[in-house]
């Protein structure tokens, strides 16, 4: 009998936190139809701007290198201002030779090949962050293909003397490849058209992303640079900054392509990794988050909700698990009106990552009205992303408790490779 | 039975919202990534120089005086003359692609884009849609535009002229009272003035020479000012900045402030401050007469800025920008910004080295 209320208890408590987070994203929509939009800086035109480096993490990316290379050298950010620093990451591919190859023509892109020490892109990123000059860090993954202005448009936002990192708008460009791209591509609309841009508006918690974004250098490295264990050391950083009181902003004017996973067991290595990396950092943050000055209770409470959205899903996934229990046990008689309203809410949040209404409220802003055909299929994709995220968070429990190493699993290329470097 | 009746209808229910989807996925409609412009980079004159770029493109080598069709976006008339004067009232409905200077007397409409590789002077009362010119552009009052105007020389602006989206100028753009406007470029920007217009020789003036060396010794240090609870309103993030909570901060009079001040609410700089370093505020933004910003200045709320002050870095605000008389933004040599979402109103004798944008409305008072 115990037992029982003790299930009964857990089904409800699942049910509050996912009306919760359908509270948050109907916010989040509605502020995207109709409150007043924050602009970002990209409007203002100044002849002097921070120096930059520009660091790209590489570990085997022969197939994209060259890419990225020729559309960083071919942006209209003044050259005696840039530096770009492709961090040959333990390749064993030809990515050494391209980037070599292109240092030579290029003096201001100067490859940091990296043969010793641990592997993956926080460590990759501390060391070039020991060589890196620029006042401002601006980082992409190999596989982004920056157009020509970005760079500008990420280093204004640091004329804001309480901004400490910046994020762009990430778009797949291989959306037409196959069923899951087209999926990942609603997923990143609803993320960034409407969820980052909703926490801009609302001067909540917009997040850094790790790549199409840039960061003060001294202000990171003095906060001690990336901890090389956590495998999301851009939602490390975010929470680092805003701790010590700085801001993050978002800027969905400054787009950039990415290549979005074309296979599935790649796309679920991704999200297992994104969930652990993500709920290492909510261990490690979550007190500090609460406790520090520097942030105003909404700020910490969408930080909060922010932290624990990986965790999420293992929720929901036991209380499936949880409902299937009672079913058979006969037990699903819970407080009748509650669950009726808690059922309901609930089932409204099913796939909270980008619930339907952000990714069809974002689809509309896009221009973009067709796509959202596809999103019933979105039921699938949630709880494909939710057993592989459960799997995920389950990955950091067990770090945190063994304190194990880490091991940064790159995400696999599909493009093919250039020939003409 | 009953049972399965409502199985099957339950089912069918289900399966209705994967219909548009199976649809999709055998006849994609909307596959393509969204479109990003690789080539965009921020340019202040993009409307004059994009248009010179496709007419010269178009007409090519023969400019030979005449009307012809000409292939831009769409097949379009264009008039090629060697110069042109335009009569009281006349309606033009075609391109103009004027070699050497254009006049048009009060009241002319020219419905369509005009090119002008000499000077070009609007007469008054005027309706333009658009006018790129390599020379001069003097616009009389009451002139309106629809699009966008620009000019490698001087622009001039009569008083209360409707500027249209944008009027940029590779060199001094004046503007006269009245004007609305949405974008302004012009290395400067001068608003007018009752003393008549400004000498040119004092626009090469830094106006920031001697403020930090010379002017700081006499001020007051901020931590000093006596009204400032620092233990319970203020935080420093790094060396050089501060965070201040209070509802509502006053810098008092004749004080200067080394660092950035990033305020969470209103924040009022009284007569005579100067800060070395920006601001930045959560709430409204009143900077009284002769305050002096060595760098950028942001808000969430509105700012003001008093007479005789002189900024300069950026100004950026999510709500509204007035700048009151004889303000100085940026320095000779150098581009800077006053964006105001809401709306940005400007006094006279103002000079802004650089650009000015509003989504909303902008007007010289």
């Amino acid at each position: 009998m115990e037992m029982v209320i003790i299930l009964k208890s857990y089904l409800i408590f699942v049910m509050a936190i996912m009306v919760l987070y359908a509270v948050r994203h109907f916010i989040f929509t509605l502020n995207r139809f109709i409150s007043k939009q924050r602009i970002y800086y990209q409007d203002i035109v100044d002849s002097e701007l921070p120096s930059i480096s520009v660091l790209i993490p590489m570990h085997n990316e022969e197939r994209v290198a060259a890419n990225i290379l020729d559309l960083l050298i071919a942006t209209d950010f003044p050259g005696s201002k840039l530096e770009i620093l492709p961090i040959n990451d333990h390749s064993t591919d030809k990515t050494m030779e391209i980037l070599d190859g292109y240092a030579s023509r290029y003096p201001y892109l100067k490859p940091v090949h990296r043969h010793e020490g641990r592997r993956g892109k926080p460590a990759a990123l501390n060391d070039a962050l020991k060589l890196a000059r620029g006042e401002v860090v601006v980082v992409f993954d190999a596989d982004y293909l920056p157009p020509k202005g970005i760079l500008r448009d990420i280093a204004v936002s640091f004329k804001d003397p309480e901004v400490g990192a910046v994020m762009g708008r990430v778009i797949p460009e291989n959306t037409q490849r196959n069923l899951l791209t087209r999926l990942i591509d609603l997923e990143r609309s609803g993320g960034y058209q409407v969820d980052q841009q909703a926490r801009y508006n609302l001067r909540l918690i917009p997040q850094y992303g790790g790549t199409v974004g840039g960061f003060r250098r001294e202000v990171v490295s003095s906060l001690g640079g990336f901890e090389p264990n956590i495998l999301a050391e851009d939602t490390e950083l975010t929470f680092k900054l805003l701790i010590n009181g700085w801001k993050v902003v978002y800027a969905n004017r400054v787009e950039c392509y990415e290549e979005a996973p074309e296979h599935w067991n790649v796309r679920a290595r991704q999200i297992r990794r994104w969930a652990r990396g993500h709920s290492q950092v909510m261990f490690r943050y979550l007190l500090p988050l609460l406790r520090t000055p520097h942030l105003s209770a909404l700020e910490k409470l969408d930080g909060l909700l922010l932290l624990l959205i990986y965790t999420i899903p293992f929720l929901l996934l036991t209380g499936i698990v949880d409902s299937l229990s009672l079913f058979f046990l006969g037990e699903m008689q819970i407080i009748q009106a509650t669950a009726v309203f808690l059922f309901v809410a609930a089932f409204n949040t099913f796939g909270n990552f980008a619930s339907f209404y952000q990714i069809g409220t974002a689809s509309l802003l896009d221009g973009a009205t067709q796509r959202i055909r596809l999103l019933p299929l979105l039921l699938f994709n949630f709880l494909f992303n939710m057993w592989h995220v459960s799997l995920g968070f389950m990955d950091a429990v067990i770090d945190l408790v063994t304190r194990r190493k880490t091991l940064w699993h790159k995400t696999v290329r599909f493009r093919e490779a250039k020939k003409d470097r | 039975m009953t049972f399965l009746f409502i199985f099957l209808v339950f089912f069918i229910l289900l399966l209705i919202p994967f219909i548009p989807v199976v649809v999709e996925l055998i006849r994609p409609r909307d596959a393509l990534p969204l479109f990003i412009r690789m080539d965009y980079s921020k340019e202040p004159r993009y409307f004059g120089r994009s248009f010179k770029g496709i007419l010269k493109n178009s007409v090519s080598a023969d400019t030979s005086p005449g009307i012809r069709e000409v292939k831009l976006s769409r097949n379009e008339k264009v008039e090629i003359a060697r110069s042109r004067r335009i009569g009281i009232g006349e309606n033009v409905d075609h391109i103009l692609y004027i070699i050497g200077d254009l006049v048009s007397e009060d009241k002319a409409r020219l419905n369509k884009e005009v090119y002008v590789t000499g000077d070009a002077s609007i007469g008054s009362m005027n309706t333009l849609r658009a006018i790129a010119c390599e020379g001069r552009l003097y616009l009389s009052s009451n002139v309106s535009i629809a699009r966008w105007a620009d000019a490698e020389g001087r622009v001039e602006a009569g008083d209360s002229c409707d500027l249209g989206i944008n009027i940029s100028s590779g060199n001094e753009l004046r503007i006269g009272r009245g004007c609305k406007f949405k974008r302004l470029y012009g290395t400067p920007i001068i608003t007018y003035s009752f003393e008549g217009l400004c000498p040119s020789n004092s626009l090469k003036e830094d106006i920031f020479e001697d403020i930090f060396f010379g002017v700081l010794k006499g001020l007051r240090p901020f931590m000093d000012s006596g009204n400032i609870d620092r233990q319970s309103t203020i935080r420093a993030v790094s060396d050089d900045a501060w965070i201040v909570d209070k509802d509502c901060m006053t810098v008092p009079p004749l004080t200067r402030v080394e660092g950035n001040l990033i305020v969470k609410k209103d924040l009022k700089v009284r007569n005579g401050c100067a800060i070395v370093g920006s601001i930045k505020t959560y709430g409204d933004l009143t900077l009284e007469s002769g305050v002096r910003i060595s760098g950028n200045v942001f808000s969430e709320g509105d700012i003001e800025i008093g007479e005789y002050s002189t900024i300069a870095g950026d100004i950026f605000s999510q709500g509204g920008i007035t700048i009151k008389g004889k303000a100085r933004i940026g320095s000779p040599g150098e581009i800077k910004s006053v964006i105001g979402k809401m709306r940005i109103r400007l006094g006279p004798d103002v000079i802004i080295y650089g650009y000015v944008m509003t989504e909303g409305s902008g007007i010289v008072q």
